[in-house]
């Protein structure tokens, strides 16, 4: 059912995409949950208005599994590369969830420039959600032996192969276990790994260690939690989210940063890895910037 | 379970089919009208009429004439308030939806069948409202409402809101809505109905509800179990027993955890605010979706005394202190995998400052 997106933003169908919500679909983009044709109209016109500002979209990585189907889309100008991360609930043609994760500080940036005749780089959407309200408790983040936390095993499908989950489990080892000496078992100078719109490891970008070093170090007691994982023989969509202590200039605050992962494999490395963001979500929400 | 179960086929539905439904009937349903295929049918149709297509008027034929409607707000029990009410609610929010999540039922004696429908409401507020003067902002909220039908009709509602969900959305401050709502003079039925169910609350008295069919009741020990464990017990380290290591949770006024830690310290923060609460469980009704999956409505009442987290509500602390609340689990295997939990902090909050409950202590 992606294919409804594609069509959506490749050929302006929106009539495609309306056919298959239900009246009870729900649709996330900028962490706030949508419902109703209102709405829905309203979530369709606004990525139309964006596919003007690019030349092309593709869909860069997939994952279907059972109900469940999820890809990695780029949006592509002569300028810019921007991606977001969909995952798709459906059944017999119909969609009960659409989830969109958005690099929009990337969207933002390229939006604006084309926008005004002057050049404005604001971190900042006209158009993007507010975030749904969220309050956030505190909780010890600490990894106590006889606490459960979640593991890949507790979270993939039962018929997920061995292979896939020795490997997804080593991925969570490095990203939430801050295992920096496993990053090299993981990948290999070929991986192409970003964060939003940045490229790791390419020259004049940190590399992955330093990425995980800057999670670890900028996001005090910091708490990792899978939210779901999707998987097929050779990619998974990861979604997590980090609760954490943010230094900002009004003191401490907790914080939660959702996160979504795709990731394709093969032979027991990491291909390719895709990060999506959303920090214009991140910045209404919280009121200060990702510190990253 | 088959394939399709009505929990499955409510859950996937389209509009046309919900408002036409294909399915063949398998419920009885003695003394209601031919048309309805089931319960989940019968609550869901006549919610669409009366809200969506605004045929207020339908109220007269889906409710009995007297029916008490329980919330933690107020009291009423005539189909004429509940017309009121209904309109009153459409002029302040012209395009209210009311999207039906999940409707979890059970048929009890005597041909009465009692449903707890979760609904998903997106709402703008063009008009005065019980939280004040319009705002002009849409919102989003989570009610759960428990009905108890019998030929035809519903005879005996409560209602729970996730209304500081909504006012945090319409720009609302929790303390300004609150002190708008208390102004208004409360019924000596509220106020009795208040007070003996936080007396029973705190004695641990379940009101007396209809044993679960045979297949259900490990469900009914289960939930029993949750309630006491996790909120009475405070034994958090028992929240593996109840919930998926990615279990997610959702509580209102925007307050959402996934996984044990974060749940945990979710409802540490909650009892804080009534460190001596005892909760007790009111009514339990179990569907079955697939093989896997059961859905599990409660409602519960929880009582304690009010301990202030946040300074400026000082002023409240030991007071008597009540919440009505429902919740609704997804469970997969064995364990909860969703939980929706709704109660009016609002309501809670302007019974704090009415200093309500008048509780005759033990």
């Amino acid at each position: 059912m992606l294919s409804t997106i594609q069509q959506l933003l490749e050929k302006q169908d929106t009539q495609t995409l309306t056919a298959a919500l239900l009246h009870s679909s729900r649709w996330l983009l900028g962490e706030r949950l949508h419902y109703g044709p209102i709405q829905q109209r309203g979530l369709m016109a606004n990525w139309l208005d964006i596919t003007t500002h690019f030349e092309t979209v593709e869909l860069c990585a997939k994952v279907q599994s059972g109900d469940v189907e999820a890809g990695v889309f780029c949006l592509s100008s002569a300028s810019t590369t921007t991606y977001f991360i969909a995952q798709c609930e459906h059944r017999n043609g119909a969609i009960k969830q659409l989830l969109q994760w958005v690099d929009s500080a990337s969207l933002a940036a390229h939006y604006n420039t084309k926008e005004a005749p002057g050049y404005d780089n604001s971190m900042s959407l006209p158009f993007w959600p507010e975030p749904d309200p969220l309050q956030l408790s505190e909780f010890d983040p600490q990894l106590h032996l006889k606490t459960t936390h979640a593991g890949i095993n507790d979270v993939v499908a039962s018929n997920t192969s061995d292979k896939s989950k020795a490997l997804l489990s080593q991925w969570w080892q490095v990203w939430q276990g801050f295992d920096t000496a496993g990053i090299k078992e993981l990948y290999s100078d070929a991986t192409h790994i970003s964060v939003n719109s940045q490229v790791l490891n390419k020259e004049g970008s940190p590399s992955v260690s330093s990425w995980l070093t800057q999670l670890e170090g900028k996001l005090h007691r910091r708490y990792c939690q899978l939210e779901q994982v999707i998987t097929d023989e050779s990619n998974a969509l990861v979604r997590w989210r980090i609760d954490a202590d943010l230094k900002t200039d009004n003191g401490l605050i907790r914080v939660r940063l959702p996160l979504a992962t795709m990731l394709t494999f093969k032979e027991n490395k990491i291909v390719s890895e895709y990060w999506v963001v959303d920090s214009i979500a991140f910045e209404k929400r919280f009121g200060a910037p990702l510190p990253f | 379970m088959s394939e399709t179960s009505i929990a499955k086929t409510v859950y996937w539905q389209p509009l046309h089919d919900m408002l036409d439904p294909a399915r063949s009937k398998t419920q009885t349903l003695a003394g209601f009208d031919e048309e309805f295929v089931d319960l989940a049918d019968y609550i869901l149709r006549i919610t669409h009429r009366i809200w969506e297509q605004k045929n207020i008027g339908a109220c007269y034929d889906y409710y009995a004439d007297y029916c008490p409607v329980h919330t933690l707000g107020g009291y009423a029990d005539s189909v004429d308030v509940v017309v009121q009410n209904t309109l009153k609610t459409i002029a302040a929010f012209p395009d209210r939806s009311l999207i039906g999540e999940d409707v979890i039922y059970r048929e009890e004696a005597n041909d009465v069948y009692y449903s707890s429908h979760r609904i998903t409401s997106i709402m703008t507020n063009k008009g005065p409202s019980e939280f004040g003067a319009p705002t002009g902002k849409t919102g989003r909220v989570t009610t759960i409402a428990d009905c108890m039908c019998r030929d035809n009709k519903i005879f005996y509602e409560w209602l729970m809101r996730d209304n500081s969900f909504l006012i945090a959305q319409l720009g609302i401050e929790l303390d300004d809505a609150a002190a708008f709502q208390a102004k208004f003079p409360v019924s000596s039925t509220f106020t009795q109905w208040l007070n003996e169910e936080y007396a029973r609350t705190c004695a641990n008295e379940a009101s007396r509800w209809e044993a679960l069919p045979e297949q259900d009741k490990p469900w009914g020990d289960f939930a029993k179990s949750w309630a006491d464990q996790i909120f009475n017990k405070r034994m958090f380290n028992k929240l593996s027993d109840f919930y998926k290591p990615n279990a997610s949770v959702q509580w209102p006024g925007g307050r959402q955890a996934t996984g044990n830690a974060a749940i945990g310290g979710m409802f540490i923060k909650y009892l804080a605010s009534c460190p001596d609460a005892n909760m007790v469980v009111d009514h339990i009704c179990v569907t079955h979706y697939d093989d896997n999956r059961v859905n599990i409505a409660l409602r519960w009442g929880l009582a304690g005394h009010y301990n202030a987290t946040q300074s400026k509500y000082a002023q409240f602390n030991q007071q008597p202190h009540y919440i009505l609340g429902a919740t609704h689990f997804e469970i997969e295997d064995g364990v909860i995998a969703k939980e929706f939990t709704v109660f009016d902090e609002v309501a809670a909050l302007a019974n704090l400052m009415r200093k309500l409950p008048q509780a005759t202590e033990a």
